[in-house]
C-alpha cells in the first residue's frame, strides 16, 4: 500500500477523547494513530505493556503483530516489513536495546524508516534512569546520524510517537523514542485529538520506471524516493557500501559519498528536526537544560526558586539527537549559568558544553538512584552555585 | 579472497543480446558479472541450478525478493535480477518473517551458507521452521566458514583440520536437515553438488511449495575446506569425496551402520502440505477483526469540561494507597484517577510499585490529583494514606504528613496513635458480608468519595460501571454504596460531636 505524502490520521485508528492512561499504552495509541501497521518485539520489563497492547490493537486496524524469538529477530522483522512498505515499530528496554544495535545499523545504512521505543531502565531491575542517552546515538557501528526524541509525560508519549513516525518517514531513518520507566509506567491525563487534527507524513515513492530508477540517488540533504518491493525495481538493500544504483561498491569515493549523504540528511536538517521549549525564559539569568522526565522537576524547581528571587528558566530539549545546537547556543549567549540536569552520572552535559563553549559556565547536575530528581534536589543544586 | 568490482559498469546495462548466450543470463544482473566465487566453488553450480529451476517453472525473478546474509553463498542474490536484502550475518529469516507478515504475496528465496544459517542464524532458523514460514531456503553447506578463511563451522565433520581446529575438530556436526524437521519444516531435502539433476528438481519443488522449504546442498570449497581438511584444492577430487561420503535415503535399509557411519544421507526427508499458522490465520483474523471493530472513542472533550470542586482536601491531593497484592489496590487508584481526569476534568498522576512477589506481597500506588497539570511525579509528603495491610502501613506511614489523614482496614491494620485524623473502616469485613472479600477496595473507594470528596460518589459509580468487569459490577457497586453509607454514619457522628 502506497500512502500519500501527507494525510490526516484515519479516524478508525484514533481514540479521540480524554483518558487516564498508562504511558506505555499512550505510546501505542500514538503509533496506531500515526498509521503503524507492523510491530515485532521481545518480552522485557518495563516495555511489556507496549507489546501487549500492540497485540490487541494492531489486528483491530488490519496491522500485523509478532513476538520475535529475540530482539534481533524483532528489529530485523521490522526492517523487512519497513522495506516492504510498512510503518513498523519495535519496543524494548535498555538491556534489549543492546541487542538491537546491529539491526539499527542496517536500517541507517539502507535508509529504512523505523521507530524504536527504548524504555530506559537500570540494569537488572526496572528503576528509572537516563543512562542510555549516548548509546541511543552511538550504539551501532558505522557512520550515521540518529534522531532521538525525549517525551516528558504520558501526553508526550502519544504526541512524540506520532512525531517520531513522521520524522522516520520524512528522512528514511530510524527514530528512537527515549522513553523512561518514570513515564512508561505512569498513568496520567491524556487528550487524544480528533483524527483530522493529526497530520501524518509518509515516505515518498518514486514515479520513475524500473529502468530509470536509482534507489539511492537523492537530492542533497534529502532521503531518496523508495520503490515498492516485489514490483520489478530490483533494489539491493545491502549493509555493504553501495552506490546510487544500489550496487555493492568498495570504491572509497563511492562509500564516502554514501556516508556523507546519510549523515548529511540529518545534520543539515537539524534546525528543521529539532524542537525545544522554553519556560520562564524572558528574564532568566540562569537556565536548567533538561530532557525527558527530568524536565518536570526542573520546571517545578524553577517556580520554587523564582519565589526566592532567583531568575531561573528551563530549556526543554524535545529531541537530544541531533543536538539542538541553535537553541542551546542562543541560551548560552543570553544567560550567566547553565545547569545540565540528567538522571545519569553526567553524559549529555558533554554535548551541552561542546555547544556552549566558553559563553557561560555549565554545571552538571546528576543522579542515578532509580528515581527522577525531586524539585527540592534541583533547587539545592542550583542554590549551591548561585549563593 | 579477491573482490571483483568494476566501479564504471553501467547500472542500466541491458541483457546480453547475443542469441547464443545462455538463456538463463536473463535472470542475472549483467553488470555484476563476473562473479566473485573462487574457481571450482560450488556456489556457481547452485546459482545455475536455481536459474534452471526458474526457467523450467517460467518464474519471474524480477518480482521476487532474494535474501543473503554474509558469506560466500550469501553473495548469490546480489547476482540475481530481483529485489535483494543483503549484508547482515545470520538475519536472513528474520527479515523474511517481517516481509511475509506484512505482504505474504512476495515470493522469497534465501541463499545461506551453513555458518550464516545454523551458526549465527541458528535461532532464527529453528523458529522460522517452527512457524512454517512460506520461504525457500537454499543452504549451500561447504562444511566450513569459507569467506573468513576456512574456520570450523557447526557442520564441519569430526576430526577435520581447519584454521581454528589445527589438531582436528572435536565437536560433532549438526545434521541440518534433521534439525529443520524437528523444528517443524514441511519440506526438507538434502543433495550434493555431485547430483545436479536432483538439486535442480529439489529447488523446483521448493519454489512451488507453500511453507518452509530447506534445500541443503553439500558443496565443495576447494580454497579452504578442501586444502585444510582434505589436503586437496582440486574441485574434481572434492566432488568425488563428497559423493563418496554421502548415500541416498532409499538405500538406507540396504547399507550397514558401518557403511553409513559419518556419511550424509541425501534425498527427500519430508515433503508435505502444511499451513503457516503464524501468517495465514493471523492475517485472516486481522481482517475479520477490522470489520468488527468500532472506533473506541470517548465523547468527552477536555476544554468544556467543568472542573469539579467537591473535595474537602485542598489541591494538590497526594494520596498513597497500600496493601497486599490481590486486594485491588492498583485498580482502586486507577479508578480514582480515571474518574478525576475523564469525569471531573482534573489532572492526575498515578505511579505504582510491587514487592518482589506480586501476589501476597506488598503493593502500593501513589496518586496526585490537582486542578493544574502536575509536574514532579514525586510527592515528598502525603495528604492521605489508605492502608489495607499491616506491613505496608508500617512502610508508608512515615511518608504521611503529620496532620495528614489515615484510612485503614480495622481488621488488618493496628495503627499507632498519631496527631492527624485516623479513620478505621472494616472494609474487608463489610465486603465479606456482601459476599466477596475482594470488594474491600470498593468499600474503601466509597468511603473516600463520601468522606473527603476525593471524587464524587456519582463519578465513582459511573467509573465502576464503565471500567470494572461486568461479572463484578453489581458486587462492586454494592460495596461502594456500603462504604458511602459507613462514611455517612461517621460524618453524622462527627457532626454530633461538634
Amino acid at each position: 500500500m502506497q500512502r500519500p505524502n501527507q494525510q490526516t490520521a484515519d479516524p478508525r485508528r484514533v481514540m479521540t477523547g480524554l483518558h487516564f492512561l498508562l504511558g506505555n499504552y499512550a505510546l501505542v495509541e500514538g503509533a496506531i494513530s500515526a498509521g503503524c501497521d507492523f510491530f515485532a518485539g521481545y518480552p522485557i520489563t518495563p516495555a511489556n505493556e507496549i507489546s501487549e497492547r500492540m497485540s490487541q490493537r494492531l489486528p483491530q486496524v488490519g496491522g500485523s503483530f509478532m513476538q520475535g524469538e529475540d530482539e534481533l529477530a524483532s528489529i530485523y522483522a521490522c526492517a523487512g516489513a519497513a522495506l516492504a512498505g510498512a510503518k513498523a515499530m519495535t519496543a524494548t528496554a535498555s538491556a534489549g536495546f543492546n541487542y538491537m544495535q546491529e539491526g539499527l545499523g542496517y536500517c541507517y545504512t539502507v535508509e529504512a524508516p523505523l521507530v524504536v521505543a527504548n524504555v530506559m531502565r537500570t540494569r537488572g531491575d526496572n528503576y528509572a534512569t537516563q543512562s542510555d542517552i549516548m548509546q541511543l546515538r552511538h550504539g551501532a557501528s558505522g557512520d550515521y546520524e540518529a534522531i532521538v526524541v525525549c517525551p516528558t509525560s504520558v501526553q508526550d508519549l502519544f504526541d512524540y510517537t506520532i512525531w517520531a513516525f513522521n520524522l522516520a518517514e520524512t528522512y528514511r531513518n530510524p527514530v528512537i523514542i527515549a522513553s523512561e520507566t518514570t513515564i512508561a509506567l505512569m498513568r496520567e491525563r491524556l487528550h487524544i485529538p480528533a483524527a483530522e487534527a493529526i497530520l501524518l507524513h509518509n515516505r515518498r515513492y518514486t514515479e520513475k520506471t524500473p529502468a530509470e530508477y536509482l534507489p539511492f540517488a537523492a537530492h542533497a540533504n534529502a532521503a531518496p524516493d523508495m520503490a515498492p518491493l516485489g514490483k520489478g525495481y530490483n533494489t539491493i538493500y545491502s549493509l555493504n557500501p553501495h552506490d546510487e544504483a544500489g550496487r555493492i561498491d568498495w570504491d572509497p569515493e563511492g562509500f564516502e559519498r554514501l556516508y556523507k549523504r546519510i549523515t548529511g540528511k540529518i545534520r543539515e536538517n537539524e534546525p528543521k528536526i529539532s524542537r525545544t521549549q522554553g519556560f520562564y525564559m524572558e528574564d532568566a539569568e540562569s537556565v536548567i537544560i533538561a530532557y525527558g522526565s527530568e524536565v518536570r522537576p526542573a520546571r517545578e524547581a524553577a517556580q520554587m526558586l523564582r519565589e526566592e528571587g532567583k531568575k531561573i528558566g528551563v530549556l526543554q530539549l524535545c529531541n537530544v539527537w541531533p543536538v539542538p545546537e541553535g537553541a542551546i547556543a542562543e541560551v548560552a549567549s543570553q544567560v550567566g549559568h547553565i545547569f545540565a540536569l540528567e538522571m545519569n552520572l553526567g553524559k549529555y552535559v558533554g554535548e551541552i558544553r561542546r555547544v556552549v563553549k566558553d559563553r557561560c559556565p555549565v554545571t552538571s547536575v546528576t543522579k542515578n538512584r532509580g528515581l527522577v530528581h525531586t524539585p527540592w534536589e534541583v533547587c539545592a543544586a542550583v542554590r549551591e552555585v548561585l549563593k | 579472497m579477491s573482490v571483483n568490482v568494476n566501479p564504471k559498469a553501467n547500472p542500466n546495462a541491458k541483457a546480453n543480446p547475443n542469441p547464443k548466450a545462455n538463456p538463463k543470463r536473463k535472470f542475472l544482473r549483467e553488470e555484476k558479472l563476473p562473479h566473485f566465487f573462487c574457481s571450482g566453488c560450488g556456489c556457481g553450480q547452485v546459482l545455475n541450478y536455481f536459474t534452471q529451476a526458474l526457467e523450467a517453472l517460467q518464474m519471474d525473478v524480477e518480482k521476487m525478493l532474494t535474501i543473503g546474509g554474509v558469506g560466500c553463498t550469501a553473495r548469490m542474490p546480489v547476482y540475481l535480477k530481483s529485489d535483494t536484502f543483503h549484508g547482515v550475518h545470520g538475519r536472513t529469516l528474520a527479515w523474511a518473517t517481517g516481509v511475509k507478515l506484512h505482504n505474504s504475496e512476495i515470493p522469497i528465496v534465501i541463499f545461506a551458507g551453513d555458518g550464516d544459517l545454523v551458526s549465527i542464524g541458528g535461532n532464527h532458523f529453528i523458529h522460522a521452521a517452527r512457524r512454517n514460514l512460506d520461504v525457500t531456503v537454499i543452504m549451500v553447506n561447504n562444511l566450513n566458514f569459507a569467506m573468513t578463511g576456512g574456520q570450523v563451522a557447526p557442520t564441519t565433520p569430526v576430526g577435520s583440520v581447519t584454521m581454528t581446529t589445527p589438531y582436528g575438530n572435536d565437536e560433532p556436526a549438526f545434521d541440518v536437515a534433521q534439525l529443520a524437521m524437528a523444528a517443524g519444516a514441511t519440506h526438507v531435502e538434502r543433495w550434493t553438488t555431485s547430483r545436479p539433476v536432483q538439486c535442480e528438481q529439489a529447488i523446483r519443488r521448493a519454489l512451488q511449495h507453500k511453507g518452509f522449504s530447506l534445500i541443503e546442498i553439500v558443496s565443495q570449497c576447494p580454497t579452504h575446506f578442501g586444502r585444510y581438511a582434505l589436503k586437496s584444492g582440486d574441485p574434481g577430487k572434492l566432488l568425488q569425496w563428497i559423493h563418496q561420503n554421502s548415500y541416498l535415503l532409499d538405500q538406507e535399509n540396504r547399507l550397514t551402520a558401518e557403511e553409513k557411519h559419518s556419511k550424509l544421507a541425501c534425498g527427500i526427508f519430508r515433503f508435505q502440505a502444511g499451513d503457516s499458522p503464524h501468517l495465514e490465520k493471523k492475517v485472516e483474523r486481522a481482517h475479520k477483526q477490522q470489520e468488527d471493530a468500532t472506533p473506541n472513542t470517548s465523547n468527552i472533550t477536555p476544554n468544556n469540561t467543568a472542573v469539579d470542586q467537591i473535595s474537602t482536601l485542598p489541591y494538590p491531593q497526594r494520596l498513597t494507597l497500600c496493601g497486599m497484592g490481590g486486594q485491588g489496590i492498583i485498580l482502586a487508584s486507577v479508578l480514582l484517577g480515571t474518574a478525576a481526569v475523564t469525569l471531573a476534568g482534573l489532572h492526575a498522576v498515578q505511579t505504582q510499585s510491587y514487592g518482589s512477589e506480586a501476589r501476597g506481597g506488598q503493593c502500593q500506588a501513589e496518586l496526585i490529583i490537582d486542578r493544574e497539570p502536575i509536574l514532579s511525579p514525586v510527592a515528598q509528603k502525603k495528604d492521605l494514606l489508605l492502608a489495607m495491610f499491616s506491613e505496608a502501613y508500617h512502610k508508608y506511614i512515615p511518608d504521611l504528613k503529620e496532620d495528614g489523614v489515615l484510612v485503614y482496614d480495622t481488621d488488618l491494620v493496628q495503627p499507632e496513635s498519631r496527631k492527624g485524623k485516623s479513620y478505621g473502616v472494616p472494609a474487608t469485613q463489610m465486603a465479606v458480608g456482601l459476599g466477596n472479600r475482594m470488594a474491600a477496595n470498593m468499600v474503601m473507594l466509597g468511603f473516600l468519595a463520601e468522606m473527603f470528596g476525593v471524587i464524587s460518589v456519582e463519578h465513582l459509580e459511573q467509573v465502576v460501571i464503565s471500567e470494572v468487569d461486568e461479572r463484578f459490577r453489581e458486587l462492586d457497586l454494592n460495596a461502594v454504596r456500603a462504604g458511602v453509607e459507613f462514611a455517612g454514619q461517621i460524618k453524622a457522628q462527627e457532626r454530633g460531636e461538634a
